[in-house]
């Protein structure tokens, strides 16, 4: 059995999806049960699952493009480094 | 049966890489350090770095992902280059973990009050992501990037403690007092957009 300790220092370490499969069926049942650390605990893991959604958006949904201006700026930086590279 | 062996795709030629990717990198370092000149310059330093190193480029991943990867170092090392120039207190939250409930459970408070709505519920609507993100620029910058990268980009404690110039403690204080005010600042916002 996990003491509230364990849980939270588990949970501070490591994102909880990325533990063994026992520690983290002894985690929920531990939050599940457990009046002292159990809100608190659930409420990170919460952020855990809100932080790896918003990393599965962020792949996807290009809600802001580069400006114009840097985009050219880059080309250039390319085009001149890749000619010095060859040469 | 025998398993053919995957081929590694070849790279994208550099040429391409700012039509393909750029828009993905530069709103993955914006997000990251807030500032348009220091994002720029970072996506920039990324493309000159991979051209440098596109012959170790081993195809193990996605050439978007490995850009990524050059690109997370490189604001690691801004971020590292600032808080040397302006330290955090390390002072500040003290009491929190000297508190008998942290040094007891690891804890601050036995029962945060509960959400006003189910978070869990809203993370396939993009809209919840521009709230989401909106809460996150309000946080200072050592609360945002504590979080962005311990929560977000998953590194490890002890290199986000090297890179923002903090304790372990310190870290957890920044995150709990992250936590909590996205917390508060979602509820505000997106009850709104709801209803």
């Amino acid at each position: 059995m996990l003491t509230c300790k364990q849980v939270s220092k588990a949970l501070a370490e490591t994102d909880y999806q990325d533990l063994p499969a026992w520690k983290r069926c002894m985690l929920r049942f531990h939050v599940t049960i457990c009046f002292v650390c159990g809100k608190f605990n659930t409420n990170i893991m919460l952020f855990q699952d809100m932080a790896r959604a918003f990393r599965r958006h962020e792949e996807d949904a290009i809600t802001e493009k580069a400006p114009e201006q840097a985009k050219a700026k880059w080309a250039r930086t390319i085009e001149s480094n890749i000619s010095a590279k060859d040469a | 049966m025998k398993k053919e062996k995957e081929q590694p795709k070849p790279p994208t030629p550099p040429s391409e890489w700012v039509a393909q990717y750029s828009d993905y990198l530069y709103r993955y370092a914006l997000m990251r350090l807030k500032d348009p000149i220091n994002a720029e310059d970072a996506v920039q330093e990324t493309f000159l770095a991979g051209i440098k190193g596109l012959d170790q480029f081993d195809g193990r991943v996605d050439v978007k992902y490995w850009l990524r990867g050059i690109l997370r170092n490189k604001i690691v090392d801004y971020i590292r280059k600032n808080t040397r120039e302006h330290p955090v207190n390390n002072d500040d939250g003290q009491d929190i973990v000297e508190s008998y409930s942290f040094q007891m459970f690891g804890i601050t408070e036995r029962a945060p009050k509960p959400w006003q709505f189910a978070p869990e519920r809203e993370f396939e609507k993009g809209e919840f992501w521009q709230a989401f993100e909106q809460c996150l620029s309000k946080l200072s910058d050592t609360m945002r990037q504590a979080f962005v990268l311990k929560m977000v980009d998953g590194m490890d404690s002890e290199s986000v403690c090297k890179a923002l110039n903090i304790q372990p403690n310190n870290l957890w204080v920044l995150n709990h007092r992250a936590r909590a005010q996205l917390k508060n600042c979602l509820e505000s916002n997106w009850d709104r957009e709801e209803d």
